[in-house]
């Protein structure tokens, strides 16, 4: 009896509630009812609290909720540490209206989500400002990462590429220009050595990070679809392989990685690399809007594609890239509008801002690249094929982990070219796929 | 000579040890003061060139770590004291009787105690949904006073092996029921133990992490260590460390204080208990 | 004074109390059963059914998923890290805890300044802690190798975190550093049940207060000692949030324990069905050897 008495109370606080505030004719409830946009909203985001990006990304969210009365944006931090609660929010049907990685068309490992995702096919075809449809405004590198079974999944808002970035002044002071096959990165590094910086920045704590270096290489040597089965497979015999791994060896025993890099993690690794104390690091494209902070004004950034092996067999002119791409949950209420906010997000306009404020790398046709970094539109440019980074490892963790530790051992001394490749597969054959 | 001597060495090591300690909290006030550039430009044990203070407004407008602050306060003294109230009973019955079963219950407060909690999180998202329980503070509260009471009782059950029967039994004899003379003799007589067990909790329920992170979805009902690790992520992608820093600093203050009046009456408890004796 | 612990029971007067027996346990026994036994017993569930990839399948598998982890070299060794991780925390912890438990109740003047300041570190979030460690701890500019370098001894600068010979070492001692607080509030409440006559007595005979502490102090303390020795075995065996913060396994798997390894499987890798074997296993070695350091303790116990 008294539940019920309580829950009537209940009931009729709340409506009394409700006609108030219409009576009140309060502007920033309600909105009107018919409006398919006026809905509450929850954005997976991959910048952090109180980061610029976000700040621009709320800004999206703002412009659609003051042309539509009701719409109701929050922002949820759904990058890297916190992805195993996102899955499990996903698990249990709870997941936000719209997230990132849960769908990358090239690796099989993800299109178990196909079926908890909206289809963008039929939006994508709607005509956008400025002419043409929604989905013929991306690059066409961005089809392959988004499109499965003719459907596709989810839109790139940023893509990223891997590539050798280097501290200009250090180079100009000695004459060097930057290196283009592997034989040029080994005598530039000899001669950045000689003049008493450490040629490579590189972190020991961060597993991953070495591993784009045995990554590039294998691509180089063997190519990407090589060593792509490589890595689900374990055959490694392709002498390409352990071509690729010597030369990592070479890089490490000639001294080239700065001292104590065992002991640094990324971020640190990062600022060692703008304190001049290293001349050159492997990173992605996101490397200058993750640091911008941290960046001397008077730091001259210069970046090139990663060194080629000519004559190897691999491909010379293919990059590793990551795309992050947005999908919609198709259990979502507000579908609609989490497909209004993507279409802003990725629309021309604020991909270009994007890129002038944040240096972010667009996928988007006609978009500029970030201004200032010496040699970034040639690499941008020049990249035939991307590819997705870490051989699609991110998917299936419990072999990125075994990969990347024996490449690590790799790194800190512990074995060497041969031993590697034996270890890395026997590593990757022990593990189910 | 030989007692002065000793007394001067234990006096110079904990100075020693308390120096570093303070250092450690000088040098978190330090890094809270400090610009973004200057942490990445100049060595992170050098003084701060100009107070920064923009880095704790931002961690209370941004990081929001006042709220946060708040609702780990509830959090923390409810699970805390329901926690202690239900481990005394259970370490009392555990500590006083023998009574079949007795193994089994005590087996099943070590067991609890040996799960690793990643392991129980996928099945308890669960059973919190379906008990409606999920991102609620009522919810974390009590997967805290079921996180507490093994660990609690563990101990408690110790103390009350040892406890003296002959006051019980005098309350018995003068007419007291059970429950009155557990709740007006027994307690009283474990208030070090409960001392040290609260304290003990309190630490571990206001830093408990992964629970938080996973039961709390909506942003305002965060607890104090998930907002921390939110600013360790804006540390991680924008080496923004000031703030996370200035955050921390704001958050341990009010639990520093907490602290230094709760010492006091644990230091002033033992010392009742060791007059008793 | 153990052999008063374990005193006959059953006065008549207890006869009464014991009403209270069920209703006492009742609640404490209602919350573990729901939310720790519960989903123990569903991950128990789980790690004999076939669950890889986010979403759940229900398929039987039998054993397969422990004979998976037995035959992976990596949860292997991270077995064997988190022995190493018990033993060397274990020989730092508790003599440290014992000395400054006995140092601040020694100590008159400035006890409470100096008690204080050792609790201190226990209010910091492991996020900060660890990043403070991974600081002072930095092979380039961190203050230990800085300190090395200032007084000259350069060549005893290392990578701390970076090298499987001292990363380990490293963790345990931020560890102990921040979680010391709980183990010396235990001890002291353990030290305050001890009758202060026999450690007077002690001392009348010349015996030096070191001395005392040693032989009269620590036999009658073991009781709580070995209580938490056990409680310590449990905690060290679930070590998880410093390693994943300082050092998160590496270097190459070096300080990868079984707490991280079993969330980078669950989590990360999303292999449900193998992180919850590994649960089990890890679950049954603390029974066990927590079943067999009770013993032990135990019969080292009736020498006093």
């Amino acid at each position: 009896m008294t539940v019920q008495f309580s829950r009537r109370a209940v009931l009729a606080g709340s409506a009394s509630v409700v006609l108030l505030s219409a009576c009140g004719g309060d502007p920033s409830g309600g909105g009107d009812p018919a409006d398919p946009l006026a809905r509450e909203i929850e954005i997976g985001v991959l910048p952090a609290e109180g980061t610029s990006a976000l700040a621009f990304i709320e800004e999206i969210g703002q412009s659609i909720a003051d042309e539509h009365p009701g719409a109701k944006f929050t922002y949820t931090f759904a990058n890297s540490k916190v992805r195993p609660m996102m899955e499990q929010r996903w698990r249990s049907g709870n997941a936000p209206d719209t997230d990132y990685y849960v769908f990358n068309a090239q690796v099989p490992q993800s299109w178990e989500f196909q079926d908890k995702l909206v289809d963008l096919t039929p939006y994508l075809a709607e005509e956008v400002d400025g002419g043409g449809t929604w989905g013929d405004s991306f690059l066409e590198g961005t089809k392959s990462v988004t499109v499965r079974d003719g459907k596709q999944y989810g839109v790139v808002t940023d893509g990223h590429l891997l590539a050798l970035y280097y501290n200009k002044k250090v180079f100009n002071d000695l004459g060097l220009n930057a290196p283009t096959t592997w034989d040029e990165f080994i005598e530039v590094g000899e001669k950045v050595k000689a003049a008493g910086t450490a040629p490579v920045a590189v972190t020991g704590m961060y597993e991953p990070y070495m591993g784009m270096w045995i990554d590039e290489l294998f691509m180089r040597e063997v190519g990407y679809q090589k060593a792509y089965d490589a890595a689900y497979s374990g055959d490694f015999s392709d002498p390409g392989f352990l071509s690729a791994a010597q030369k990592v060896q070479d890089m490490r025993d000639r001294g080239f990685l700065m001292s104590g890099f065992q002991g640094v993690d990324f971020t640190p690794t990062q600022i060692e690399f703008f304190q001049s104390n290293a001349a050159m690091i492997l990173m992605g494209t996101w490397l200058t809007s993750e640091m911008a902070d941290a960046i001397p004004d008077d730091f001259e950034l210069a970046v090139t594609a990663f060194p080629t092996v000519p004559g190897a067999a691999g491909d010379q002119e293919a990059a590793l890239a990551h795309n992050n791409i947005l999908a919609i949950n198709n259990e979502s209420e507000a579908i609609e509008l989490a497909v209004e906010f993507a279409k802003r997000f990725t629309s021309k306009e604020v991909q270009t801002r994007r890129s002038t404020e944040l240096q972010t790398v667009s996928q988007v046709k006609d978009v500029p690249v970030p201004a200032g970094i010496d040699g970034l539109e040639e690499v941008l440019t020049g990249a035939t094929d991307l590819n997705v980074r870490y051989y699609g490892l991110e998917y299936s963790p419990d072999r990125m982990t075994a990969y990347y530790r024996e490449v690590a051992k790799l790194f800190f001394g512990e074995q060497d070219a041969e031993q590697f490749i034996t270890a890395l597969s026997e590593a990757m054959k022990r593990i189910p796929s | 000579m030989q007692r002065f001597g000793s007394r001067a060495v234990i006096f110079a090591i904990l100075g020693i040890y308390a120096v570093i300690n303070l250092f450690s909290f000088v040098w978190v006030a330090m890094m809270s003061f400090k610009s973004s550039k200057e942490i990445i430009g100049t060595s992170p044990w050098s003084l701060p060139e100009t107070l920064h203070w923009k880095n704790f407004a931002d961690a209370l407008t941004v990081g929001r770590i006042g709220d946060y602050m708040l609702n780990s306060l509830i959090v923390t003294s409810v699970s805390t004291v329901v926690a202690l109230l239900v481990s005394s009973m259970s370490g009392y019955i555990l500590g006083r009787f023998q009574f079949r079963g007795r193994e089994l219950v005590t087996g099943a407060f070590m067991v609890a105690m040996m799960i690793p909690p990643f392991m129980i999180v996928v099945p308890l998202f669960d059973v919190l949904e379906t008990l409606n329980l999920l991102d609620s503070h009522v919810g974390l509260i009590l997967v805290y006073i079921a996180m507490q009471v093994p660990l609690n009782t563990f101990i408690l059950t110790a103390f009350h092996r040892t406890l003296p029967r002959q006051l019980e039994e005098a309350a018995a004899l003068d007419g007291a029921s059970p429950l009155r003379s557990f709740l007006q003799v027994v307690l009283p007589l474990t208030t070090p133990a409960l001392v040290a067990c609260g304290i003990v909790n309190v630490l571990h329920i206001w830093n408990e992490f992964l629970y938080a992170l996973v039961f709390l979805q909506d942003r305002t009902k965060y607890t104090v260590p998930v907002g921390i690790f939110n600013l360790g992520q804006v540390a991680d992608y924008s080496s923004n460390w000031g703030i996370l820093f200035a955050g921390m600093l704001i958050s341990i203050l009010p639990v520093l204080i907490l602290f230094a009046v709760f010492q006091k009456q644990f230091t002033s408890g033992i010392a009742q208990g060791a007059m008793k004796l | 004074m153990a052999r008063t612990a374990t005193r006959a029971y059953g006065s008549v007067l207890d006869r009464g109390r014991r009403k209270l027996i069920i209703p006492f346990l009742a609640p404490g026994l209602l919350l573990i059963a729901v939310f720790f036994m519960v989903p123990a017993i569903q991950t128990i569930w789980i790690s004999f059914t076939d669950w890889y990839g986010t979403f759940r399948t229900n398929g039987f598998v039998g054993f397969k998923n422990y004979a998976g982890i037995m035959g992976d070299p990596l949860f292997l060794q991270s077995v064997r890290n988190t022995f190493v991780y018990f033993a060397l925390s274990l020989v730092l912890l508790f003599p440290v805890a014992l000395f400054l438990s006995w140092a601040l109740l020694r100590v008159r003047r400035g006890r409470n300044f100096f008690q204080f300041m050792i609790f201190a570190p226990a209010v910091l979030s492991v996020a900060v802690a660890g990043v403070m460690w991974k600081f002072i701890l930095n092979p380039n500019f961190g203050l230990v190798n800085e300190t090395l370098r200032a007084i000259g001894l350069e060549s005893w600068a290392q990578p701390w975190l970076g090298q499987p010979s001292t990363a380990m070492f490293g963790i345990v001692v931020a560890v102990i550093w921040h979680g010391i607080a709980t183990w010396i509030i235990l001890l002291i409440a353990g030290m305050d049940r001890i009758p202060g006559e026999m450690r007077e007595a002690a001392l009348v005979d010349g015996a030096s207060e070191w001395k005392t502490y040693i032989r009269i102090t620590m036999p009658l303390l073991w009781p709580v000692l070995s209580t938490l020795l056990v409680l310590w075995l449990i905690q060290a065996f679930q070590a998880f949030a410093f390693i994943y913060v300082m050092t998160n396994g590496g270097p190459h798997g070096s300080t990868e324990v079984m707490g991280t390894y079993m969330y980078r499987m669950a989590f990360e890798g999303r292999m449900f069905s193998s992180g919850s074997a590994m649960a089990v296993v890890m679950t049954l070695i603390v029974l066990v050897v927590s079943v067999l350091g009770r013993r032990l303790l135990k019969s080292e116990d009736i020498e006093y």
